[in-house]
């Protein structure tokens, strides 16, 4: 699923598919699932322990409630769904956690259809030995501060304002730093897998 | 500060405090999402304090968490940096349990440099370099108009380092003299064999590049030193875009930095 629209129109869009779901719109309700499912499964899945089933079944659970008070217009600010899914969600947690058997996933067997073909996000789907493989590349053309900053952030866990104190920067240009790396590495990381390999071989041809 | 920044600053710290009830929290999410400089501000109260790296090390309180979640779910922004910042996160460790670290210690920050004897040093040398190059153009020039005086001509030699920055921040210098030569100092971030650099005004109608050099390469301390003449940098804004040389003879976008030039009484 792309996610396509401006994230500055969220209120509006929350609003506008709560009001279409309120007359029985059923692509709406696709369109809510799509929108935010991967997203809450992901925090779900975090709090459960990294237990994917049932987080699924957590997070369907949280969909087909959230979409039921949306079709009988219960919600009191249809403009958040996502902070009234997140309420759901963290309350069937906490229930749970204090049971001990899988609960039974109720009936709307379209619904969860749609939710079981939500895929993740291409970001999302990037495997561990994919973002070791491009990092790897990355910190090699990194300059050498540059690394430092990351590797004293992300892997020795130094906080922001020691790693400002000894190399004398701003907050800002640290902010700076840390954000400019991480766009490139998404951008390393987005880069279709196919297309790379093509500017490979061009190089190779290149230097026959 | 702006009165009403401090406001929503404060609401926010409020809103990630867990001091809203369910429907204000509910409330605030909606006007912030609906208002893109409200969001902009929200996302960088975010990043500032670290929230997705705090929420990956488990260090939010149960409220944050709450808080910092739902915003999550709702912002895609928001989402994607906390994926990237987990990739980053677990691929360094990654990295490092497997050996494949890039070895050596960094320099110490630029900013430090800046004020060290190294950086006197370097900017010794560069003002002996740009000073003999400024005195050859100089030469040039005057003896393309036919102006043989020009031993009596004098320059002096400005390092301006800039900061790469991200929103609204830029760097500001004040108008160069025209006899000036200017060194712009830039820190690509990233090691390439060769650069491009162009000045390039923004938000006028007159020529935009007015500056660029290819070929160039990192002088000490990973800096790209751009000499120009001072009476190059008129007022107004710019942009000083920096490329890297690829493989196949091309260049590749690498950071674009602001710069805002102002009259010298500013």
């Amino acid at each position: 699923v792309t996610d396509t629209q401006e994230p500055e129109l969220e209120k509006q869009i929350s609003a506008e598919l709560a009001e279409r779901i309120g007359r029985g719109d059923r692509t709406a309700e696709q369109r809510v699932c799509e929108r935010y499912y991967q997203r809450l499964l992901h925090f779900i899945r975090r709090r459960v322990g990294g237990d994917m089933a049932l987080a699924e079944d957590i997070c369907q659970q949280t969909f087909l409630k959230g979409l039921e008070k949306l079709r009988n217009r219960e919600i009191k600010n249809p403009a958040s769904l996502a902070a009234y899914l997140h309420g759901i969600a963290v309350k069937d947690v906490m229930n749970e956690t204090r049971k001990s058997g899988r609960r039974a996933t109720s009936a709307d067997s379209e619904l969860i259809d749609t939710m079981a073909d939500i895929r993740p996000t291409a970001l999302e789907e990037i495997s561990e030995e994919q973002v070791r493989a491009e990092l790897h590349r990355h910190l090699d053309r990194l300059s050498a501060h540059d690394r430092d900053v990351l590797i004293r952030l992300y892997l020795r866990e130094e906080s922001r304002e020691s790693i400002c104190a000894s190399e004398g920067y701003s907050p800002q240009q640290f902010n700076n730093i840390v954000w400019r790396a991480k766009e490139r590495l998404k951008k390393q990381l987005l880069e279709p897998a196919d297309a790379r390999r093509q500017g490979e071989s061009k190089i190779v041809n290149l230097t026959r | 500060m702006n009165p009403q920044y401090i406001r929503d600053d404060l609401l926010i710290g409020n809103f990630l405090a867990g001091k809203l009830g369910d429907e204000d929290q509910e409330e605030f999410l909606a006007d912030y999402l609906g208002d893109p400089e409200r969001l902009e501000q929200l996302r960088g109260y975010v990043r500032d304090r670290e929230l997705a790296e705090r929420f990956l090390r488990d260090e939010l309180s149960d409220h944050e968490r709450d808080a910092f979640e739902k915003l999550c779910i709702a912002d895609s922004v928001l989402y994607d940096e906390l994926i990237m910042t987990e990739h980053l996160q677990q691929g360094l460790h990654g990295l490092d349990a497997a050996g494949q670290l890039p070895a050596g210690g960094a320099s110490r920050g630029w900013r430090g440099w800046l004020h060290s004897p190294q950086y006197a040093m370097a900017a010794s040398i560069l003002l002996v370099v740009s000073l003999a190059f400024s005195g050859l153009l100089l030469r040039d020039n005057l003896s393309l108009r036919g102006e043989q005086n020009f031993a009596s001509v004098s320059t002096d030699t400005r390092l301006v380092p800039l900061v790469t920055t991200r929103g609204d921040a830029t760097n500001t210098l004040p108008q160069p003299g025209r006899n000036e030569w200017t060194v712009l100092l830039v820190d690509p971030g990233l090691t390439y064999d060769e650069y491009r650099a162009s000045v390039r005004r923004t938000g006028g109608d007159t020529e935009p590049t007015v500056w660029e050099q290819s070929g160039l390469e990192l002088m000490i301390y990973e800096q790209l030193a751009l000499g120009m003449p001072g009476s190059t940098l008129t007022p107004g804004d710019y942009e000083i875009v920096i490329e890297g040389g690829t493989e196949d003879g091309g260049y590749e976008h690498i950071t674009a930095v602001p710069l805002s030039v102002v009259a010298a009484d500013e």
